[in-house]
Parts: C-alpha cells; sequence; structure tokens
C-alpha cells in the first residue's frame, strides 16, 4: 500500500445546518490528496480553509458527504473496521489538557492499549518505547498538571505512538503553546518521521512549521491551491499573502528586493541561503 | 525623590536663563512627576534658540523594586519579578517580551493590584496603589487587564450584556454604557447586530473581540493586553495588532502588549520592555533592543529572521546597520548600502 | 491560591503501609471500623487503639499530620461531649442549678469521643497512604464481581479517575477566570448572601462552559484510542497481592476477635 491515505473528491458540509433555503456550507469542495508512506506533508491555511476538517476525515471522526476517504487502505465508511482504521491513523488534537485521561503519564500512555486489550506486559514495553522516543520516559510517574504544555503534547503523542500506528495526524498541535513548547514537539514529530518512519501529517498556520516538511499542501476556501515542495509554495508570495498566509520573512525580503529590480531569488527560504545570496549581491557592488 | 520631566519653549532669543540640571525637589505631595530641567549655560547663548515644546510628560506607571516572590518559606520557593523598577509614560505603546517563566505575566498582574508585591512599590498616576487610602478596585477600572485566551470568560447571555459588564461595575448609568459600547464595538469590528446575540454563537476571533471590547468599555488610562494573538492565524492575529494599533491612536491611551512574536512587536510597539529571569533587561526603543540581537537569543528569544541575516552580514565584514527587524526597512537598508556604494564607486 | 487545595491529602512514601494492595487496606479499614463499633468498653476500646497505633507507626506519617485531620471535626466532638456529660441521667456528680454532670455521661462522652477520634485518624490512614486513583482502581477491582447484576462499575471508576484527573486543572482555570473577573471590577467578597451569590455567576458560567467542551475533546481523543466501554479492557498496573497482604489481614482479623473477646470475658 503506497498511500497511507488517499481523499478521493471528498466534499463535505455540516449536516445540522441543512435548510431548504439556505444550501449548507460547503467546507471541502473537491479535495483530492494522496499521503505516501513515510511523507513529512504540512496542511497549511488560514481558520476556515477547512484543513482541520479534512484532518477530521482521514481517521474517520467525520465522514464525507461527498467522494471517498481511504485511510490505511480502508474506507472510512466501514463501520466495523473503525477501530483498525483509528489503530493505523492516530491523531493529537490542539488542546493539550483535552487528551489526557488519566492521572499518571505512563497511564495516559497506555490508555490506548488497555482500550485494545494488550496483554500487560507487552503493554510495559509499549508504554516504554513510547515515552523514550518522545523523551519523557523521566516523566512517566508525574501528574499531568504538573507539566508544561509542550510536555503534555509529547505525552499526547506518545499515547498515540503506543498504538504503533503507520500515520499520525496532527491538528494545530502547537497553536496553544509558547515558543519553546512548540519547539519540543515539532523536533519530536521531525525524530518521528525521520528515525521511525512514521508518516505525519501536521495541520498548521504556521510556517516556520510548514518549511520543515517535505511537501506543502496550501487550502483556502476549501480547497488545495498549492501542493509542492517548501521552496517551491513559499515562492509564491503573493497568492500566499492574498489567502491569509504568511511567509518566511526572508523569502518577503528577497520578494520585496526583487520588486526592486535586484536579482533574487524568492524559492529561498532559510536564512542560511538568504545570507548566501545577500552576500554575493553585495560583493558585486564593491570596488 | 520626585521629578519633573520638562522640556520648555523659549519664546523671547534675547532672555538669558539660568537654570539647574537635575533638580531633586523632595515632594510632600501625593502626586509625583518626573522632573528634570535642561540646562542652559549663561555665558554663550546660540543665534537662534531652537524652539521646544513644552511637554509635561507624565510617569502613568511607575514601580520602585518591584519584587514578587511566591511559597516563601517552602522548598519551592521563587522569585518571579526581581526588584523589577519601571517608569512608563503616558501615551506609550509598549511591547513586553521574554522567556517563559521570565515574569512577564506575573509583573503585569501586579499593575492592576490582582497581585501584591511582597515588596517595593507600585504607582499608577503617582498614586501607590497599597496605600490605604487608594482603592483597588479603582485601579483595576484605571488598568484595565486582558488575559490570555480571554473569550474563556464571557458568560453573559448577550454579546452587549457582557461588554457592560465591566463598566455597570464601575456605576455608570446606563446610557453612557450604551455610548460605550457602540463605540467599542465599532472599533473592534464587530457588526451592530451581533450585538443581540448570544456571545456563545460567535466564532472564537469574534468571541475574543467581545472580551477585548469589555476591557476597552471600561475606558482605562492603560489597557494591559497579554499576549491577544494567542492562538490565531495570521489573518487574525493581524486584525486583532491592528485594533489594538488603532485602539491607541484613538485613545491615546498607554498600551502595554505581551507577546511571545519579536515580529509583532517590533512592528506596532513604541517601546520595548524585555524581561530576563525575573529581572527587567532593558526598556528601550525596538532599533535599540534589536541591536543587541545576541544578547536576545541567549535568552531564548526568538529574534526576528531579518535580524539574524543582518547580525550575519555584519559577522561577514559587511558594514551595514544591524537594527532592523521589519522586511520593508531591511529592502530599504540594502538599496540604500547598494547605491552608497555604487555612488562611492562612480 | 486555590492550588494549594490537595484532594485526598495523599503523602507519598516508601512504608509497608504505602506498599499494601489497596484492596486489603480497604479490607483492613472496614475491619478495624468494625472493631471499633464491636467494643463495648474501653479494654476493648483499648485493643483497637492498639492496633490503630502500630498502623501508624509502620506508615511513618507524622504525628503532626495524623492530628491535622482531627481539625474539622472539632465541633463534633465537642457536640458529642455536650450532649453526652449534661444530658445523660446517673450517678450525679456535680450539680449547677439544673444542669448536672453524671458519671455516665462522663463515662459515655469519653468513650463516643475516643471513638469518633480513632474512626477519622483510622480513615485518614487510608488516604494518607493511598493515592486517589490507587483507591478508585482498588474499589472498581473490589466491586466488579457487581457487574453481574448489571452495576456500571467500570464506568462509575472511569468517571471518578477523569474527575480526579481534571480536578487540579478545573481549580487552576477558577484562579484565572476569578483573576479575569475581577479585573474587569468583580467584587466577590462584599455583600449579602444574596449578592454574593450572584458574584459567582461569572465564575460559575464560564467554568461550566469551559467542561462541557473539555468533555467534548476528550471523549473525541478517547474514541481516537480506541475506547469502546469496559468491555475487554486490560491494565497497565497489576494489583498483586502478596504475602504482606494477607498477613496484615490476617492481623486485623485477630484484632477483631480479641476486641470481641475482651469484651464477652471483662463485660463493660
Amino acid at each position: 500500500m503506497e498511500n497511507i491515505i488517499s481523499t478521493q473528491k471528498v466534499e463535505f458540509h455540516y449536516s445540522n445546518e441543512y435548510d431548504e433555503k439556505n444550501p449548507p456550507k460547503q467546507v471541502l469542495k473537491g479535495i483530492s490528496l494522496d499521503i505516501k508512506k513515510g511523507e513529512f506533508v504540512a496542511v497549511l491555511g488560514h481558520n476556515g480553509s477547512g484543513k482541520s476538517t479534512i484532518a477530521k476525515h482521514m481517521n474517520a471522526i467525520l465522514l464525507p458527504t461527498g467522494g471517498k476517504v481511504y485511510a490505511a487502505g480502508i474506507d472510512t465508511h466501514d463501520e466495523d473496521k473503525l477501530f483498525d482504521i483509528r489503530q493505523h491513523v492516530g491523531m493529537v488534537f490542539q488542546n493539550p489538557d483535552n487528551q489526557i485521561v488519566a492521572t499518571i503519564v505512563e497511564e495516559d500512555v497506555a490508555f490506548a492499549l488497555e482500550n485494545l486489550g494488550v496483554d500487560p506486559d507487552e503493554m510495559r514495553e509499549r508504554v516504554d518505547d513510547a515515552l523514550k522516543s518522545v523523551g519523557m520516559y523521566d516523566y512517566r510517574e508525574h501528574a499531568p498538571h504538573q507539566l508544561s504544555g509542550g510536555q503534555k503534547q509529547r505525552v499526547a503523542i506518545a499515547g498515540i505512538i503506543a498504538m504503533r500506528p503507520d500515520c499520525i495526524v496532527l491538528d494545530e498541535p502547537t497553536a496553544m503553546l509558547d515558543p519553546k513548547g512548540r519547539q519540543e514537539v515539532i523536533k519530536t514529530i521531525r525524530r518521528l518521521n525521520q528515525k521511525y518512519g512514521i508518516t505525519i501529517v501536521l495541520i498548521t498556520h504556521y510556517m516556520d512549521e510548514a518549511a520543515a516538511a517535505d511537501r506543502i499542501v496550501v487550502m483556502d476556501s476549501g480547497q488545495i491551491i498549492l501542493d509542492d515542495i517548501p521552496s517551491e509554495v513559499f515562492s509564491n508570495v503573493e497568492l500566499l499573502k492574498s489567502v491569509g498566509l504568511d511567509v518566511p520573512q526572508v523569502t518577503e525580503f528577497m520578494y520585496l528586493l526583487g520588486k526592486n529590480g535586484l536579482e533574487t531569488d524568492t524559492h529561498i527560504i532559510s536564512e542560511d541561503k538568504c545570507v548566501e545570496l545577500l552576500l554575493s549581491l553585495l560583493s558585486e557592488h564593491r570596488c | 525623590m520626585s521629578y519633573f520631566s520638562v522640556y520648555y519653549r523659549s519664546i523671547d532669543a534675547s532672555v538669558k536663563m539660568k537654570f539647574f540640571t537635575r533638580l531633586f525637589v523632595p515632594f510632600l505631595q501625593k502626586r509625583q512627576q518626573k522632573f528634570c530641567l535642561a540646562e542652559f549655560s549663561s555665558g554663550s547663548m546660540p543665534e537662534q534658540i531652537a524652539e521646544r515644546k513644552m511637554v509635561i510628560k507624565m510617569s502613568v506607571i511607575r514601580t520602585e523594586n518591584l519584587t514578587y516572590t511566591y511559597s516563601i518559606g517552602t522548598p519551592f520557593e521563587k522569585t518571579a519579578v526581581d526588584k523589577v523598577n519601571l517608569d512608563i509614560e503616558e501615551g506609550e505603546l509598549v511591547g513586553i517580551i521574554g522567556h517563559t517563566g521570565s515574569g512577564k505575566s506575573t509583573l503585569i498582574q501586579h499593575l492592576n493590584g490582582l497581585i501584591k508585591p511582597t515588596s517595593g512599590k507600585v504607582f499608577i498616576d503617582g498614586q501607590d496603589i497599597w496605600d490605604k487610602d487608594c482603592k483597588i478596585r479603582d485601579i483595576r477600572f484605571k488598568v484595565g487587564l486582558v488575559f490570555q485566551y480571554p473569550e474563556y470568560q464571557i458568560f453573559e447571555e448577550t454579546v452587549y450584556k457582557d461588554i457592560a459588564f465591566g463598566p455597570k461595575n464601575m456605576g455608570l448609568d446606563d446610557d453612557e454604557i450604551d455610548r460605550r459600547i457602540n463605540e467599542i464595538s465599532e472599533l473592534v469590528g464587530l457588526h451592530k447586530e451581533n450585538l443581540q446575540k448570544s456571545p456563545f454563537e460567535l466564532s472564537g476571533g469574534q468571541k475574543r473581540r467581545v472580551a477585548i471590547a469589555g476591557v476597552m468599555a471600561m475606558e482605562p488610562k492603560v489597557l494591559i493586553l497579554d499576549e491577544p494573538t494567542a492562538g490565531l492565524d495570521p489573518k487574525g492575529r493581524d486584525k486583532i495588532l491592528g485594533q489594538i494599533k488603532e485602539y491607541h491612536q484613538h485613545t491615546k491611551s498607554t498600551v502595554l502588549l505581551v507577546s511571545h512574536s519579536m515580529e509583532d512587536v517590533a512592528k506596532n510597539a513604541s517601546k520595548i520592555l524585555v524581561m530576563n529571569n525575573a529581572r527587567l533587561f532593558c526598556y528601550e526603543e525596538p532599533p535599540k533592543v534589536f541591536s543587541r540581537a545576541d544578547e536576545l537569543t541567549q535568552m531564548g528569544l526568538a529574534v526576528p529572521q531579518i535580524t539574524r541575516v543582518f547580525n550575519r552580514l555584519k559577522q561577514n565584514g559587511i558594514n551595514i546597520r544591524t537594527d532592523v527587524y521589519t522586511t520593508e526597512f531591511a529592502c530599504k537598508t540594502i538599496l540604500e548600502y547598494i547605491k552608497k556604494r555604487r555612488d562611492g564607486n562612480a | 491560591m486555590l492550588k494549594d487545595i490537595t484532594i485526598g491529602q495523599y503523602f507519598p512514601g516508601k512504608s509497608a503501609v504505602h506498599k499494601l494492595d489497596p484492596r486489603f487496606k480497604i479490607i483492613i479499614t472496614a475491619v478495624f471500623i468494625t472493631m471499633l463499633f464491636a467494643a463495648d468498653g474501653f479494654i476493648g476500646m483499648a485493643v483497637s487503639l492498639v492496633f490503630m497505633t502500630i498502623a501508624f507507626f509502620m506508615s511513618k506519617i507524622p504525628f503532626k499530620l495524623m492530628i491535622k485531620s482531627l481539625k474539622p471535626i472539632i465541633p463534633v466532638i465537642i457536640f458529642t461531649s455536650v450532649l453526652n456529660i449534661f444530658f445523660l441521667d446517673g450517678v450525679v456528680l456535680v450539680k449547677l442549678g439544673f444542669i448536672k454532670i453524671t458519671y455516665q455521661g462522663l463515662e459515655t462522652s469519653l468513650f463516643m469521643v475516643i471513638r469518633i477520634i480513632a474512626l477519622i485518624m483510622g480513615t485518614s490512614l487510608l488516604t494518607y497512604t493511598t493515592s486517589p486513583i490507587t483507591l478508585t482502581d482498588a474499589i472498581e477491582r473490589l466491586l466488579s464481581p457487581l457487574k453481574k447484576i448489571k452495576l456500571p462499575v467500570h464506568e462509575l471508576a472511569m468517571m471518578m479517575s477523569i474527575a480526579l484527573r481534571f480536578i487540579p486543572t478545573l481549580i487552576e482555570e477558577t484562579d484565572k477566570i476569578m483573576s479575569a473577573q475581577k479585573a474587569r471590577g468583580a467584587d466577590m467578597e462584599s455583600g449579602g448572601l444574596v449578592q454574593r451569590a450572584k458574584a459567582l455567576v461569572p465564575i460559575l458560567i464560564p467554568l461550566f462552559v469551559s467542561a462541557f467542551r473539555r468533555a467534548e475533546e476528550l471523549a473525541l481523543a478517547m474514541e481516537c484510542r480506541c475506547y469502546q466501554g469496559g468491555e475487554g479492557r486490560t491494565r497497565l498496573r497489576q494489583l498483586k497481592s502478596t504475602g504482606s497482604d494477607y498477613s496484615s489481614l490476617s492481623v486485623s482479623m485477630l484484632f477483631l476477635c480479641a476486641v470481641i473477646l475482651v469484651d464477652t470475658l471483662f463485660g463493660k
């Protein structure tokens, strides 16, 4: 199975808004997206673009009103296979507090395994491994309220890792965290992808997080408007700004210089490349 | 000690004046103002004495060795605010930055009397707020504080009633309250029809604006906002910051903005206050603060990308200014540099 | 401020009592309570107290804390003693007008007071040495045979455990909401009963709304981790009973027998 997730022309509206006179608002207008095994994909978009909605389709929290979604090869409409889907595609949400169920960290990480009836000895091993992979093993006997936001999110991620999923979807996991917490979480996600080969789908509106991904999908008003590698995506400075998104400061800088007639490259998204280019640009104007 | 800060206008060039610098006047009055007079030597007179405006700038917020320690006597004892001496003038838009745990949130809660200092004093408009003659509740109407995720404090049946909560507690009459609510909702971009809706029907961003409006409606002399853009997307963030800036210009009040985003603060503040490990690191204009990028980075603050780029250019031998923190100014600086070089070579 | 309230008053430690299986601790506590009510006279009571003292020593809980647990029940103690000292009939010792103090009154009052104190201290020992979640676990397992009569044991235990998990979080949130409303001029200190009750509305409503929202999000997160009720669930933490658990239980049973014996032998 090449594609962990495959959404085919997915349409979606909330049914409780349906009414004869006012047709319901289409939140998703035909999303076709394939996520390959081992990829790190970022889905970027302003609030209301539909990015969280498509994320919720990936593990069958929502079912499409039109089109199909295949998660780990299983049609999400298949009610019997719901838990199979959720074991393969885990989900981490925005609010770190509202995902932690137990009073002690390691018990929370074990929650999914307890639900699945896993043998206690195997459970112990998997819980310890999961905690180590997110760097929270030393906190295994702590209470959740003693942890920082970033630590809580890592515990939530560990709780999903314990299920040994193929793919993890994270819906704006850093929106409520401080810069330190954000860094911790993004570092953890990258390690999970690079070291353990777990497919990552990161929903975010922070472009510096998206810049770390292999591939960025930009959404606006329920549609995909860009789907490419980061440097290509960010070079579309005007388009991104028009849909209410930011670009990295260095990219915007390159863009402004370009508009003023200088030879720059708007595919630059990193500080290093920016400095490099500026040095060569400025040295041209020395005597 | 009391000080006055006075810039004075000289009308007649032939008038010779003689003043003392730094006149220390021990004040017996309760009102304290910053005081320092400029010196003019009586001997030499410039041909034209430029007009200087006489403006008395008041310190609206002043702290003296403000310290707060919690859990005193237990193994968890910690000083959250350590001997902070602050002097903020009226009308400033101050950005407050600092790593998590640096004391920013604790500091601002001292300014409206929610927290009582372990030692040290807080003066609002020259008045010691913990003086027995001063009512703390009045200070809370003078210094409005908007917490993080303020939308979680909404409770009334309608948007109108929720915004009215603060003004009502102030004892204002209904007409005045009505006037204020209409003015404020326009300022924050809330449509009239939303006023009679239940706040729980609104979107997250709208709820936040309702909550902020609720504090603005008290027409405080000082408005403090703790991370007003937390959790918002770029569009939402720009909107809120724009509204805060408009509020500041419209009311000419003092605004304090706590933020983790250096870029946000850089674009909007007239002065930046940096907290580090419970201490005040500096309180200066943005260019001066950003020229200390290395120190800021060491403190764990994310200096804007563009500032880091310019610092690295300087390290590589390019003679260029490093107090750059917006892309527009960066572009301007580079273009100027190139032009200067070209002219130099011409 | 509110953060200083610790629910359940659990004091972690590594004493022999801490390490006992919580199910056994609950049963032993029940045996102890039985002892206290089975004792008819002071000698029987003394035997129970010996048991309690041994237990306290083994738990290494500081004496100061033990006494602290009595603070809330001081009014009850005073009330009981007064009731018994002044209103019980019997041999009169002191008479002041129509107020009389009898020998039986003093005796009974002392006995009752000792019993109440022992009751509180004994049960406090349970909560001091067992964390709330461990207690909940133990109760769930002890009650699990009742599942057969359709008692929702797992659901009740899950509710308890989630409540325990969120108490510190909700206390923190209440603090924040109170600060935010105070910053808008809310006054929770002044005024009569009605006014103070009204002043709670700006605190309770946001708290409730937030609690419901949390519940929804938590339920979703639980479903994403394949929660499907109590059927087929295994547990990470296994409760394993050891020799010391059985021997402790046996000792407590022996003391209970001793109390009953002593009373039959020596009467009152």
